[in-house]
This record gives C-alpha cells, structure tokens and sequence, in this order.
C-alpha cells in the first residue's frame, strides 16, 4: 500500500508539472520598467502631512512667564533707550500748544514751541531769537523782531520766541560732548521735532496751495480757504521762529510761504480775478509749489 | 569538494552583503543586480500560485518594490532568496484572497472526483482533474506541494518562506498529496499497475 501511494505520489508530481506552468520566457524587462515606473511615482509623491491635533489651552503658567518676558523686554528696551539717549541739560520741550493764529480762531496745532528759560546764557549769541524773514506784513501791523516776545498778525501774543537763543544756549551747555547728539538721520536730536514739524506743515501749505489753484472760483470755498491758510500761517511764522528756519534754503520757503498764506487769508470771498492773479503771480514767481514738493521728502507725510 | 562548496558559498554570501549594502546605499545597477539574480525563480512562484500572467506579473513587481523599500530591515538571519521569496509568497496568496481568482481552482474535491474517467488513454483528464484538485486544496496545503513537488523548494527553505517549522512543512505536504491521492483514486489503479 505504502509503494502504491509513492508510485502514485510519483505520477501525480509529474502531472503537476503542468499545473500553472509559467511561460519560458520571463518578462524581465516590461516588469524592470513597471518597478522604475512605481519608484519613482514613490518618490514624487508629497509628503503625507499630519493634521494637528486639537487645540490645548497653555496652562496658566505659560500665561505668566510669557507676561513675565515680554514685562522684562519692554523694561530692558526702555533702560537701554534711555541710558543711551543724550543727556539735556536744559529743557527744550516740544509740547504741543495750542496756538492762537491771527484771528483768534484758536485753532489747535502741533507746532512745537520753546519755553524761554531764564536759565539760559542771554550772552549767547542769538539772543534776540526772532529770524527776519524780510516778507510783506499783509495786515499792515509791524511785527516785532527784537527778543522776547512776540505778536502776530492781530496783536495777541505767541509763545515760542527766544528758543534759537535756547537752541544754541543748551547745546553750549557742559555736557562734555564736543558733538551734539545725533539721531538716525545725522540731525541733532534736539532739531528732529522740528524738522518732522516742517515737514508736515509744508504738506499741509502744498495740499492748500493746490486747493487754491483749483477751486478758489467758488466763494464758499474762499471762506474755508481763507480759514484754513489762517492756521497756516500762523504755523509758519511759529516755524520762523524755530530752529526749523536754521536752514537757510528752508526759511526762505517759509517766508515766501508767509507771504502767499497772508494774501490768501485778505482774500475777501467773491474777490476781484485780479486778486487772485496776484497771488497766483506770487506763487508762481517763487517757485513756491516746486520748492515745497521738493522740500517734502517722498512717501506718505502723514503719519509724522 | 565540500571545501570548495563551503567557499563557493561564504564568497557568495559576502557578494550579496556587498549587493545588498549597495542597494541600501541606492545604487539603481545593484537593484538592476539583485532583480536580476531572483525574477526567475520569483515570477515562476507566483505564476504558480497565481495560474495568471497578469497577476503574476504584478505580484513580482510588487515584491521588487517592497524589497527594495525593506531592504535596510533584512538582518542576514536567512538568505536574500529565502527573504525574497517570503515576500513574494505572502503578496501572492494576499492578492489571491483578495481578487478571488481561484474560481476555477475552487471546485469541491467530490466534484473534481466526479470529472475523470478510468481510461489510460485519458491522461489529459489526469491532468485536468489534478490541477482542479490542485486548486481545491486549501491555500496551506496548496502552497507547500507546490514549493516542493512542483518548484522543488526543500522543507527548511520552505519553513524559512512560510515561517512555519520543518516539521510542519513535512506534515501539510504529507496531508496535502493525501488529499490529492483520495481526489484522484479512481486513476489509482490504472497508473499505479
């Protein structure tokens, strides 16, 4: 029985020789290219990204060390800003006062103005502050160049005289610096308000100076024209005053500023075409709309 | 002679170290290599278990392209062939499952019994009954006669394969060509006289 099962082991095994029996040719090279072909689809594919899993509060105190270091950064910014920050020995402030144009409309503006400190050495030798600009007085009212203080247009008073003597009086003072302190831009820090002042008035005086030119035929316009060359006006006298005219090119700007501001300001509504043309000869023979926008550096003015 | 198979053997074990780091290292001629060296014996497995071109030749791709993906993972405990074969055996009876392509090689064995006739001049029918007994056999069974009776894979190849002992290699391909013997008795007679 055992010799009858191998025997038939035997034939079976032989028979199964045909069972599935794969083809003499593999096809080697057609199943090389599939494999290449499935690799490097593999290795283009992008990368399976996780998604993150959900959100977990920071525990309370994350919270507190994070308040802790921003708290301690702030501090640290601070201390450094102020140890390196130039020591000044007199106080020039720039406040923002609140300066009473010609007509006393009380309008509010950011001009700085310089106290006059007693402190100061009146032997310095821009005692007398005020800067002639040499412009026309279009009220016809004498203002005054001499120390102290001085009166506008209208006769009420305007703070901000004598700073050029304090400009200079406290850049002498003994800081045992031979250089004076000098922001980002190579200007004495002690100028960079007025020079950022400046720069947003003549923009201002530009934007009005276009309004003029544009629509000054209405005479609702003329009233609010004449307004707001008012504030102007005011501002620019203030800037005369101020280490801003120390620039010579600049306040020749600004007086030449001056003058058309105050032309415009007696410009009565309805007036004459004549009278216009006056002012616009003024603009014109000065140059003034090309030297403001020259004056103003590129880029938005607004945000100084 | 011995010394010179032992030799023989270890010089070839060093090369497919060699092969092997080089594959690792992503060098496509040493993957050119090593398909080169096992296809044959690979396709001619999976034609087996498959009875298909197509899904053996998708068999043996994809046993390509996960070795060549696990390659790092080989530990050198059996050989690369040995490996490769494991791979390939598993995807094949995977994809066999899946696909359900036994259809044929599904009949019951009473059927199967049912088809031949006792005439020795039949022998194409011996050969249909047993590959449609082949085919009823379970997928245990199936696998290891046809590794060592047909392809002539020997029981510790086969164990290494399959990860199954020797012993139980030796005893499903016992059981197997019983169930193939009891299938197919009624050629008993005839062949074995």
């Amino acid at each position: 029985m055992m010799k009858d099962d191998n025997q038939f082991d035997d034939v079976l095994r032989r028979a199964a020789q045909d069972y599935n029996r794969p083809p003499t040719v593999v096809p080697r090279e057609e199943m090389w290219a599939a494999i290449e072909a499935a690799q490097a689809k593999r290795a283009s594919r992008p990368l399976h990204i996780v998604a993150p899993g959900p959100h977990r509060p920071m525990p309370r105190y994350v919270w507190l060390g994070a308040a802790a270091a921003a708290v301690l950064l702030v501090a640290t910014g601070v201390g450094i800003g102020r140890w390196s920050s130039a020591p000044v020995a007199a106080p020039v402030s720039v406040e923002k006062s609140r300066a009473v144009a010609a007509n006393g409309s009380g309008a509010e503006s950011a001009v700085p103005s310089v106290e006059q400190s007693a402190g100061i050495d009146a032997s310095g030798s821009h005692a007398s502050g005020s800067k002639s600009t040499g412009s026309a007085n279009p009220g016809g009212k004498q203002r005054p160049t001499d120390g102290g203080q001085r009166v506008a247009v209208n006769g009420q008073r305007v703070t901000g005289t004598g700073h050029r003597a304090s400009g200079t009086g406290h850049r002498a003072l003994g800081t045992g610096r031979q250089a004076p302190d000098r922001g980002a831009f190579g200007t004495p820090r002690q100028e960079v308000p007025y020079q950022v002042a400046t720069i947003r008035h003549l923009a201002n005086a530009e934007a009005l100076l276009t309004a003029f030119r544009t629509d000054s035929r209405d005479a609702k316009m003329d009233a609010q024209l004449a307004k707001w060359a008012r504030d102007l006006l005011s501002n620019t006298r203030l800037l005369l005053d101020s280490p801003a005219a120390d620039d010579p090119q600049r306040a020749r700007l600004l007086g030449d500023l001056e003058l058309v501001l105050a032309q415009i300001v007696q410009l009565s509504p309805g007036a004459a075409t004549q009278d216009r043309e006056l002012i616009e000869g003024s603009i014109q023979s000065g140059h003034v709309m090309t030297r403001l926008r020259s004056a103003i550096p590129a880029g938005p003015t607004r945000g100084l | 002679m011995t010394a010179l198979r032992v030799t023989a053997e270890s010089r070839g074990r060093v090369d497919e170290r060699q092969l092997i780091a080089r594959v690792i290292s992503g060098d496509p001629r040493a993957q050119r290599e090593l398909y080169e060296c096992h296809v044959d014996r690979v396709y001619r497995l999976a034609y087996r278990l498959a009875g298909e071109e197509e899904l053996a030749r998708d068999f043996t791709q994809l046993t390509f392209i996960r070795a060549f993906e696990r390659i790092a993972e080989f530990r050198h405990d059996s050989s690369l062939a040995t490996w490769l074969h494991a791979i390939g055996v598993s995807i094949a009876l995977n994809g066999l499952r899946s696909v359900k392509k036994s259809r044929v090689r599904d009949v019951p064995l009473e059927e199967a019994s049912g088809l031949g006739t006792t005439s020795r001049s039949a022998e194409p029918d011996l050969k249909a009954r047993l590959s449609a007994a082949i085919g009823s056999l379970s997928e245990k069974y199936r696998t290891v006669f046809l590794m060592h009776d047909v392809e002539g894979f020997t029981h510790d190849e086969i164990g290494a394969v399959l990860g199954i002992p020797v012993g139980t290699s030796k005893t499903r391909l016992f059981q197997g060509r019983a169930k193939l013997r009891e299938a197919l008795a009624d050629f008993r007679e005839e062949w074995v006289s």
